[in-house]
């Protein structure tokens, strides 16, 4: 039972005590000289029964009367007490995450609030509540397992500190619920979170399975923050080359994103390299009528080495999303490897694809070789970061898993049709060769078709822009087989006039390579394109882009685990120096077992003694400090658990200390005291009204 | 221990001797005794007393011919007279340590008992001596014969039967000095009593009764047997008889039975009704043998409770004779 002034309870508790120790210690007989106990005797036997039964109770009324008096006096709470009875455990869940960091008008941070209020409202709390602290911040876990010792869970939540990662309510709860089999007692479980829409993400449900678990238990949220601070988030940060024959000049497109209210503002946004220098440094105005950004700026880098790029923002009301990392590739020449068959042949008529592609792209310094596509499962070519596949139809299984390995590391893959066949058995399955959404058919479709006029932007070609609408327009086509994408994730590069696909793209599942499927053989046979301007910038620069496009790192967000394929096959994951994080260990897939908890530039050093800078980034959804209404959080955590708002719960939406003592309980209390008193005074004869007749005694 | 000095007058208060004056202690029973005196005597004799009339028997003595009766019925009858004697009173005091039991200060003017002088209160040995002192006033006034049995565990004193003049100072010399002590063995003091009575006589019980009753019941039948007559008194202390204590208690027996500890007010009821009980007990034993049962609260005076006692007997007495 909670009391408002918890020592008056304890002082009523010991002043129960007193009458049992007047009852057994403390009681000593007045001695009286008596004629003759005989008749004290014969009245003693006839009650001794009566009498013992008289007296302990009459003991047990005295400790009540004196023991509720005190109770009463000391305020008790109905709410808490009802809530102590029903709850033996107290898990307090901590929103840890990223938007935690949140400043607040007050200048403190949502976390020092939250903190600031558990502490208050633990040191209310009864001191035989069983209480443990359960972060949100991935990776979520027990702080504090469930223990009577307030004063060590104090001191750990004030230890605590918001992390730059995403928060993770499900596996949260999942650790505060009872496990399954578990002595199903009742826990109250507290959620502590500012309720921002990056603590929130209500566009993945909560782990189901919770629901299953969660009888027994309350769920108490304390109420979303419902204002919006002004924020700039750095959204986006990406690289291409200004042109497509300059290596060393880059263009940085920036997109920033202003939350909350419109503010007339002028922010900067800053460049550093590897080094910490300050590269370029660009100024924002803001308006009442922009609440987007995007810009580029030029840089210069060296193009020789894996670089770093930091791009900062003036600390706003979000500090954890004030940077985003990147990294900048080497600029080496391309090792390009086609795989087709050699050919003697010199008739500009009968030469083979292979050729063709050879000649379009040995002149842009390239290193170029060629080898048997049959021979590839039996000497794969290390040491080539780009294929073209010219004849499929010669790849065998183990060649095609290969191959799929290949784009799945991080390879680029360009396959075109085999001229030298009629039907391309191998387009059928490509899809689940090489694990890409992307499909075909093994007749080819014959006719002439022209390209599209207008023709995509985006993909490896975008450096070539208006161009390739140009160059793509006189090309004939005589022969192709039919393409079709089987998700948005695949792309067209260059369309028919059809509008049919006739060139696609796409990385394959759980991949960073990039594989791009040509629906024409570049034969004289099969198009005109081998002698069209369009031959040699189309591969040149679909070596070269598909390459940046390959290379360019998976996304890597801090809280979750990295795979970053065979190249970093049991290589070290090493944290920026000053983040006094340690080194992930990464196994033969080059995969780590722990998460990535702090954002920056990461070094790859891989078993040859490479080193690779990796961005890690904060996810922009996991930083979000928009607000959420109280329903938008009542209705996502409702398949699990119904929650109630702290004040709903208990009307005590600070602390339970602040809770007016309920005046029910105290004067029933009290009448109950009364009625003790009474009743004892009528057992011992004291004051009794009914005193029998006889009892005045015998007259001589 | 020399025997303390003795003022007899200290013994009997002025206003007893008032408060008994106007009674007589009258025998409910036929005595014999060895002088005349006011009890009927089962001789008949020429007293005033008329008993009967019987037909005249030739060569008797004209002297108690009823001359009245011959002239109305003209037959010749002997009047006929009963007897008075004198009536042989023994008293029999309990001694035992119950006995000293008091709650109230001595009386002033009161001789003293060993008793009550070592406590210098008012025991109910002391309001027994004096009931007895009384008693034998009133007896001795009215020319009876009176002895004294003071017993506890055995009898303790015995003043002989007599009516002479020096037999009260006797008495009140064996109550001011006997030790009250030990146990109350009323049966064997009744006994012991019974078995030197020779002829009819009046038995004066003062005692506290605060003991069984099967073996007293036994006793009293002897004593109905034996053709006495007796006078239960039972004498208890005011705080005996109300018990008006409180708090807890540890109760230390006089009479060396088990201290009891308990709370007074809690065990109030239950003693006052474990004492009316005895009372009950008591008294359908002394109705059963036609014997007085007289209660006395040794707070109060000695002369009510005597003369009321009196008055009751010589009320009955007075029924008994017109039946």
């Amino acid at each position: 039972m909670i009391f408002s002034n918890p020592y008056l309870a304890s002082a009523a508790l010991a002043a129960a005590g007193i009458p049992i120790v007047l009852h057994f210690f403390l009681r000593k007989p007045q001695i009286t000289a008596w004629g003759s106990n005989f008749i004290l005797r014969m009245a003693l036997d006839k009650i001794q029964r009566r009498r013992k039964m008289e007296k302990w109770v009459l003991l047990l009324l005295r400790v009540l009367a004196i023991g509720l008096v005190g109770f009463a006096a000391a305020g008790p709470f109905a709410n808490a007490w009802m809530q102590e009875t029903l709850t033996n455990e107290r898990w307090i869940i901590i929103d840890n995450g990223a938007t935690s960091a949140e400043i607040r008008p007050d200048t403190k941070t949502t976390l020092e609030r939250l903190k600031k209020e558990i502490v208050d409202s633990i040191v209310a709390s009864n001191t035989s509540n069983r209480i443990a602290v359960v972060l949100a911040a991935v990776p979520a876990r027990v702080l504090v397992e469930p223990t009577t010792n307030h004063e060590a869970v104090i001191q750990a939540i004030q230890r605590v500190l918001s992390q730059e990662v995403a928060c993770d309510f499900s596996s949260a709860l999942g650790l505060a619920f009872p496990k399954n089999g578990e002595k199903n007692t009742p826990r109250r479980v507290e959620m502590w979170s500012g309720f921002r829409r990056g603590s929130v993400n209500l566009e993945i449900p909560l782990d189901m399975q919770l629901a299953s678990r969660a009888e027994n238990v309350s769920l108490i949220a304390i109420k979303p923050l419902v204002d919006q601070p002004t924020n700039f988030v750095l959204n986006k940060c990406t690289l291409s080359r200004i042109s497509a024959n300059d290596d060393n000049n880059r263009q940085v497109k920036v997109d920033i994103r202003r939350e909350g209210d419109p503010l007339q503002k002028t922010i900067e946004i800053s460049f550093q390299n590897t080094q910490g220098e300050l590269i370029n440094k660009s100024e924002v105005s803001w308006n009442e009528n922009i609440n987007q950004r995007e810009f580029d700026i030029d840089i210069q880098i060296d193009t020789n080495a894996n670089q770093a790029l930091v791009a900062s923002l003036d600390t706003d009301a979000q500090p954890l999303d004030n940077k985003l990392f990147n990294s900048l590739g080497a600029t080496e020449a391309p090792k390009v490897t086609i795989l087709g068959r050699k050919s003697i042949e010199q008739d500009i008529e009968n030469l083979t694809a292979s050729s063709w592609i050879l000649r379009a792209i040995q002149s842009t310094g390239m290193s170029v070789r060629e080898i048997d596509a049959e021979t590839i499962s039996i000497r794969p070519p290390l040491a080539t970061d780009t294929i073209i596949l010219t004849r499929p139809d010669l790849v065998d299984q183990p060649g095609w898993s290969w191959l799929q390995n290949f784009a799945r590391d991080g390879g680029l893959l360009i396959i075109t049709p085999a001229s030298e066949v009629q039907e391309q058995q191998w387009a059928a399955d490509i899809e689940r060769l090489l694990n890409i959404p992307i499909r075909s058919q093994t007749k080819t479709i014959q006719g002439d078709f022209r390209l599209a006029s207008k023709q995509p932007r985006d993909g490896p070609l975008s450096l070539l822009g208006a161009e390739l609408d140009a160059l793509a327009e006189p090309v004939h086509i005589y022969k192709h087989i039919p393409l079709e994408t089987t998700n948005a994730a695949a792309r067209s590069i260059i369309e028919l006039q059809n509008g049919k696909p006739f060139m696609c793209w796409a990385k394959p599942k759980d991949g960073l390579g990039i594989v791009a499927i040509l629906g024409v053989s570049p034969v004289l046979s099969w198009s005109d394109l081998p002698v069209k301007p369009l031959m040699v910038p189309l591969f040149q620069e679909l070596v070269r882009g598909g390459r940046m496009l390959a290379t360019q790192q998976q996304d890597i967000y801090t809280g979750s685990t990295v795979s970053l394929g065979s190249i970093a096959s049991g290589g070290l994951f090493v944290p920026p120096k000053q983040s006094g994080a340690t080194a992930i260990e990464l196994d033969s897939n080059g995969k780590s077992d722990s998460r990535i908890l702090i954002p920056g530039i990461w070094t790859l050093e891989t078993k040859n003694a490479m080193q690779i800078l990796i961005p890690v980034n904060i996810q922009n959804s996991a930083a979000s400090i928009n607000p959420i209404s109280e329903n938008a959080v009542r209705v996502w955590f409702e398949p699990v658990q119904s929650i109630q708002f702290m004040d709903e719960a208990n009307e005590t939406s600070k602390s339970l200390s602040q809770t007016a003592p309920d005046p029910w309980l105290t004067q029933s209390i009290f009448i109950f005291a009364l009625l003790c008193a009474i009743m004892e005074s009528i057992l011992s004869r004291n004051g009794s009204p009914r005193t029998p007749i006889q009892n005045t005694g015998l007259t001589a | 221990m020399s025997a303390p000095q003795l003022r007899a007058e200290a013994y009997l208060a002025p206003e007893t001797l008032a408060q008994l004056s106007s009674f007589e202690l009258r025998a409910r029973m036929v005595v014999e005794g060895i002088s005349s005196g006011m009890h009927a005597s089962p001789n008949q004799g020429m007293a005033v007393e008329f008993a009967e009339h019987r037909p005249y028997t030739p060569g008797e003595s004209l002297r108690h011919l009823d001359w009245k009766m011959f002239g109305r019925s003209d037959k010749l009858y002997i009047k006929r007279y009963q007897q008075e004697t004198s009536l042989d009173v023994v008293i029999l005091v309990d001694s035992s340590n119950s006995m000293r039991f008091s709650t109230l200060g001595t009386k002033s003017g009161w001789g003293g008992t060993d008793a009550g002088r070592q406590t210098n209160q008012w025991t109910k040995f002391d309001c027994a001596a004096a009931i007895t002192v009384a008693l034998a006033h009133l007896c001795l006034q009215q020319r009876d014969r009176v002895g004294l049995h003071i017993f506890s565990q055995d009898t303790k004193a015995i003043v002989k039967r007599s009516g002479s003049r020096g037999q009260w100072k006797s008495m009140v010399q064996a109550l001011a000095t006997v030790p009250v002590q030990g146990t109350a063995n009323l049966p064997r003091a009744i006994e012991q009593l019974i078995a030197g009575l020779g002829h009819r006589c009046l038995i004066f019980v003062l005692s506290d009764f605060l003991y069984p009753l099967d073996n007293v019941r036994d006793a009293i039948a002897k004593v109905k047997f034996k053709g006495h007559d007796m006078v239960l008194a039972r004498i208890l202390d005011r705080s005996e008889l109300q018990f008006k204590l409180t708090g807890l208690r540890r109760f230390e027996d006089m009479e060396g039975m088990e201290d009891v500890v308990t709370e007074a007010e809690s065990v109030r009821t239950p003693y006052l009704n474990a004492l009316q009980q005895h009372d009950d007990e008591l008294e359908k034993i002394t109705k059963s043998f036609a014997f007085d049962l007289c209660r006395i609260d040794s707070h109060d005076s000695v002369g009510p409770p005597i003369t009321h006692l009196l008055s009751r007997r010589e009320t009955r007495s007075k029924q008994g004779a017109r039946r």
